[in-house]
């Protein structure tokens, strides 16, 4: 099952840094510490965190949240597996410096079928293809405007 | 009798907005929708309740101006405060029919916590101005009174007293140590232990702007009760006993003008903000409040400090153990001082 990517910058001032947040669904059928673990991951991906910046703790960010420190301690070690974060005792978690990896051959595979199962999702809750390929297109412009910055 | 009049009046006041300075999502202590609040049968609550509380505060009144005889204001003001609990408690129970669910959006902010109001300096100044205090008591031991008044009423007039030794003159200190000590802890457990309802958009700010205002109400009352105790430890103890110093009006008023006025901000902060974007809940349910939404109980919340859901400040979350260590704590604390005398 696809997972919704819950993700918001805020902007507190327009002169100041924007502060990076996360919103999680705690109703949602997703696990929190998934939605978590994305939301982050999002973040990461984009930039938010400068490489050897702390992370909040688990105990820290599970109080802002309001779920268990498992919870944010899972999504934590499910980072630090993919390589986006170093978990050090008494120090919280560490943003690496993580260099594109290559991808694997069933990495384009897995993304155009959960591409395929998110359509499907979409348009059982009534939205037309046409609205569910705009959106596509639209999200695929912003990722592509993104990379060209980067070049 | 007017000082005690005035008093009753600043009670009524205090608990005629309590019940206003809480998120729009939040009505006598029930999660309701943001928008109940301006429904006839929500204003009609609001009216109901305020009458109650100003009726109670007129019999109190009409009490100690009709009393023959000087009526202690313990007593009174109490009976008042028990009066406007029930009116709450009434009211909050007419709520409840309109309870709605709370949100399951949670947000959080990744970054590090502002700082306590004012910094290290500010945070330090209580505790400086007792130090201070101490040793200029040290310095003038010998000029000190033999007796010297330790306790004042509401008017002001001395009627506790204690004979010079060194704990009668070194015990208002050591209180002021204790009590600023656990009130800069409450702060910094407010600012690292308790949850933001919201982070984003407007509210998000006027979160973060209304638990500056309890904070700094903190550090005033620390500011308070270290000028209070220092006042007694440098004024009173060095008076001639025939004819003790009356207690200064702005320490018997200051509280409870501290209370209104962090009140009145924190009302104003509530209005001015608008809900944006999806519901973002209190993470605290309702079924986990009890006396009349004054005590949370809650072992699935990591917080230790929750926002209490009438008037202004946090209250412990009794189902995390550290708060019982923390209840611990400050009941040895408190009982040092006293026990300083025994």
């Amino acid at each position: 099952m696809t997972e919704p990517l819950q993700l918001s910058i805020v902007c507190r001032h327009h002169t100041m840094k924007p502060t990076p947040t996360i919103r999680i669904d705690v109703g949602s059928s997703v696990p929190a510490y998934r939605q978590v673990a994305n939301a982050l991951r999002a973040l990461l991906v984009a930039g938010s965190f400068p490489v050897g910046a702390p992370l909040p703790t688990v105990r820290q960010l599970a109080v802002d949240l309001g779920v268990h420190h498992n919870t944010i301690a899972e999504a934590y070690r499910v980072l630090a597996d993919e390589g986006w974060l170093i978990l050090r005792r008494r120090h919280g978690a560490i943003v690496l410096d993580r260099s594109r990896p290559t991808p694997p051959p069933e990495a384009r595979t897995s993304l155009v079928q959960r591409l395929r199962e998110l359509t499907a999702e979409a348009q059982a809750t009534g939205l037309s293809p046409g609205v569910i390929a705009g959106s596509m297109r639209s999200v695929a412009t912003q990722l592509t405007a993104g990379k060209l910055k980067k070049a | 009798m007017g000082t005690m009049l005035g008093f009753i009046v600043l009670l009524a006041v205090s608990f005629h907005l309590a019940p206003q300075v809480t998120r729009r999502d939040i009505f006598f202590g029930i999660t309701v929708s943001p928008a109940f609040r301006d429904r006839p049968v929500a204003r009609s609550i609001s009216r109901r309740y305020a009458i109650e509380v100003w009726t109670i505060a007129l019999a109190a009144v009409a009490f100690v101006a009709a009393s023959p005889m000087p009526v202690p204001s313990g007593p009174v003001l109490l009976t008042q405060t028990l009066g406007a609990c029930v009116a709450f408690a009434r009211a909050r129970h007419t709520v409840r029919p309109y309870a709605a669910a709370p949100a399951t959006i949670r947000e959080a902010e990744i970054g590090p916590r502002s700082a306590l109001p004012g910094g290290i300096l500010a945070q330090l100044g209580p505790f400086l101005v007792l130090f201070a205090a101490a040793a200029y008591v040290g310095l003038y031991w010998e000029d000190i009174s033999a007796r010297f008044p330790t306790h004042w009423n509401l008017a002001g007039k001395p009627d506790g007293w204690t004979a010079k030794s060194g704990a009668g003159v070194f015990r208002g200190v050591v209180v002021g140590f204790v009590a600023c000590a656990m009130m800069l802890f409450t702060s910094y457990a407010v600012l690292h232990w308790t949850r933001l309802p919201r982070v984003t958009g407007t509210d998000g700010a006027q979160s973060r702007r209304v638990r500056r205002v309890n904070l700094t109400a903190i550090l005033a009352a620390e500011y308070l009760i270290a000028l209070l105790l220092a006042w007694t430890s440098v004024v009173s103890m060095f008076s001639d006993p025939a004819g003790p110093p009356r207690l200064p009006l702005p320490f018997r008023v200051a509280p409870f003008a501290l209370v209104i006025i962090g009140t009145v901000a924190v009302r104003v902060l509530r209005r001015t903000a608008a809900a944006e974007g999806p519901p973002v809940g209190d993470t605290t349910p309702d079924s986990c409040w009890f006396v009349g939404g004054y005590l949370y109980v809650n072992r699935a919340d990591p917080a230790l400090f929750v926002e209490r859901r009438t008037g202004l400040g946090y209250t412990l979350n009794l189902g995390n153990p550290l708060s019982w260590l923390v209840l611990i704590v400050f009941a040895v604390a408190l009982s040092v001082p006293p026990l300083l005398g025994a």
